[in-house]
């Protein structure tokens, strides 16, 4: 059988206040990686939208892409759904590609659909990986009913396929820069015409100083094992203490302790491999799971002997978290430090 | 008064997520004993629609497509205090991917009348691609928006909107009518009243085929008009050779710094 063809892949590069996203990098090593499958003979390229964005297309140009399409207009300035599905189908129609890599982040998640549904194709969604099998098709691996399962998905017969992938899921890879890059800037006749029925208003501002949790060496997680906001508030100090991130699962929510979901672990918030993951009564169920287990180190501490979350940690602690917490304390600085 | 449209999921029950098994000869699920549940997301976009009305006026009308054991959770459903519900149910519907499925909602949604808002949940809790808002606003034409934690109506032709984007939020205006998922964090959800438990058993739910909508392109719905091809289950094994730390409360602590403190970050 004869391979289908996989001449052009290419990677939606977001940005922000003049800054590619990580998530680039991330997409075009996993497009290289998949290259080598088709003899290396797949341009690699990247779209990117915005309003004078030449800084970006020259960041974009340092990242081992072999080609970089892009709208340059007023209409792009700030990410706005309707002009930036308008302008990403635009290219997409354009360039031809086989294969569409979409970062699933706030932005991604709405362009990937969108552009699916109007190019009449599919979207395979927030992939753990994308290989190729022996035919030359590409294979998704998403994750099923909550991460309990893995499932594969083929887009056969229609192309583009497109498909999205969570920030940090792939490892970025060091791809050396093409000194030969083509940059091709495409004019949009369609965002001249068309007037958006979305307003932007406002924007709040993000928390600068707030590290993210994606980059910490060391997470304490808390799960609904911690019980209180006394515990909460230990944890917290531990962390900050011993300068460590602090995680938590998705019912700690609910506890009213956060107020935000920032640093949420788990299918529906970040995934994070650190080097050590601390868990303190987190049962281990399929959701969190999916962003926590490629952790390097995972231990936890649990009540029930049972508890899930042991079969996937290399060491555990069968204990009352609070308990282990104040133990903690008081072993850096004090209870009340 | 506003026209409200709530798209509703049955979804199997997160409690029995752990104990789903997995037929390694099949390949496929065993699904006795997994009772089906509404998506949990769904109920908070149906809050909104039950604030909405009793603020504006107006009517509720739920929309599913799936099997016809779905009229359980929309009868649920019109226990909280919608008015109406259809269930899109036919065998050529089965097998719909996210595409296909948003196709069929928006021709369900079309056949039954206008509407100014149409809500779903932010994500499914089986699936959870996040597609199907967005695509059913694609199909309907209308503007969509993704995360919605806040929702304000400003007259009728318009609607405020607070989106969640990543680590930070965004304010929009929103022409009507539109698509909007709405997000776990807007809302808490009521339970539903003795009174609505008792009226929805006397509401009838109306069942859509393919044959009831005329201009429905066969093509487009069930496996064939469905791009993606889903394949068999691959059980995720996670799992890691476990050390029981053990000793008194301060050992078991020295030792956990002892984990940490050689790889916190400087
Ligand atoms: C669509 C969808 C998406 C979701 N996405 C996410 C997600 O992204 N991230 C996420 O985390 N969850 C998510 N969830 C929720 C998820 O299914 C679980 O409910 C959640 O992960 C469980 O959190 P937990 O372990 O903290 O709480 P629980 O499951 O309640 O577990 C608490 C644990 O603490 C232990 N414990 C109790 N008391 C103590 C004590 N004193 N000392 C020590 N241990 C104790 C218990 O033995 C138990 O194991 C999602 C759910 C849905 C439906």
């Amino acid at each position: 059988m004869e391979k289908p063809d996989l001449d052009k892949i290419i990677v939606y590069a977001e940005h922000k206040k003049g800054h590619l996203d990580p998530s680039c990098a991330e997409l075009v090593g996993k497009a290289k990686e998949l290259s080598v499958k088709y003899d290396d003979n797949v341009v690699i390229g990247a779209v990117v939208l915005g309003y004078e964005i030449s800084e970006v297309v020259k960041d974009l140009s340092q990242t081992g892409v072999d080609y970089i399409w892009y709208t340059d207009h007023p209409k792009l300035t700030r990410y706005n759904s309707e002009y930036y599905a308008l302008a990403l189908e635009e290219a997409v129609r354009f360039i031809a590609p086989e294969l569409i890599l979409i970062a699933a982040t706030s932005q991604g998640s709405e362009l990937a659909p969108t552009v699916g549904a109007r190019l009449k194709t599919g979207v395979a969604a927030h992939c753990v990986d994308i290989v190729a099998d022996d035919n030359g098709q590409i294979v998704n691996i998403v994750p099923a009913l909550g991460g309990k399962f893995l499932t594969e998905i083929k887009i056969p017969d229609v192309r583009p396929m497109i498909s999205t992938v969570k920030p940090s899921v792939f490892v970025k890879k060091d791809v050396p820069a093409n000194s030969n890059v083509q940059t091709v800037r495409i004019e949009s006749k369609a965002l001249d015409s068309y007037e958006s029925r979305i307003w932007f208003v406002a924007e709040s501002v993000k928390e600068e100083n707030e590290k993210p949790i994606e980059e910490a060496n060391v997470i304490l997680c808390a799960g609904m094992g911690i019980v209180d906001e006394e515990n909460w508030r230990k944890l917290n100090e531990l962390a900050a203490r011993l300068k460590c991130a602090v995680g938590y699962t998705r019912p700690v929510i609910d506890l009213g302790v956060v107020n935000n979901d920032h640093n949420m672990i788990g299918t529906s918030g970040k995934t994070i491999r650190p080097q050590l993951y601390v868990g303190f009564g987190v049962s281990g169920a399929s959701h969190h799971i999916c962003g926590m287990k490629d952790s390097q180190i995972i231990l936890c501490i649990n009540s029930d002997e049972n508890a899930d979350i042991f079969r996937l940690s290399d060491y555990k602690v069968i204990a009352d978290c609070g308990a282990i917490l104040d133990a903690m304390l008081e072993l850096t600085g004090g209870l009340n430090g | 008064m506003l026209n409200i449209a709530v798209c509703i999921k049955a979804v199997p029950d997160e409690e029995c997520y752990n104990i789903i098994k997995f037929d390694p000869v099949m390949k496929t699920l065993i699904r006795e004993g997994i009772s089906m549940v509404i998506n949990p997301s769904d109920l908070h976009a149906l809050e909104l629609a039950l604030c909405l009305k009793e603020k504006l006026g107006g009517e509720i009308t739920l929309i599913s497509m799936g099997p016809m054991t779905v009229t359980t959770q929309l009868r649920e459903c019109l226990s909280y205090g919608a008015d109406e519900a259809y269930l899109m149910s036919d065998c050529i519907f089965g097998g719909s991917d996210t595409l296909a499925t948003s196709y069929v909602l928006s021709k369900g949604l079309r056949h039954i009348g206008n509407f100014d808002l149409v809500l779903a949940g932010n994500e499914s809790a089986d699936g959870a691609t996040s597609h199907v808002p967005s695509q059913l606003g694609e199909w309907l034409g209308y503007p969509h928006v993704m995360e919605v934690c806040a929702l304000n109506i400003v007259d009728e032709k318009i609607a405020a909107v607070r989106k969640k984007a990543d680590n930070y939020f965004v304010d929009y205006t929103v022409k009507l009518p539109a698509v909007f998922a709405v997000s776990r964090g807007m809302n808490k959800v009521r339970y539903p009243s003795i009174r609505g438990i008792l009226s929805s058993k006397g509401k009838e739910i109306k069942v859509l085929t393919a044959e009831s909508i005329p201009d429905l392109d066969i093509s487009m719905i069930g496996l064939q008009g469905s791009p993606t091809k889903t394949g068999q289950l691959i059980t995720s094994s996670f799992h890691r050779d476990c050390m029981l730390l053990d000793g008194s409360n301060e050992e078991i602590a020295s030792a956990i710094l002892g984990m940490i403190r050689p790889v916190i970050d400087d």
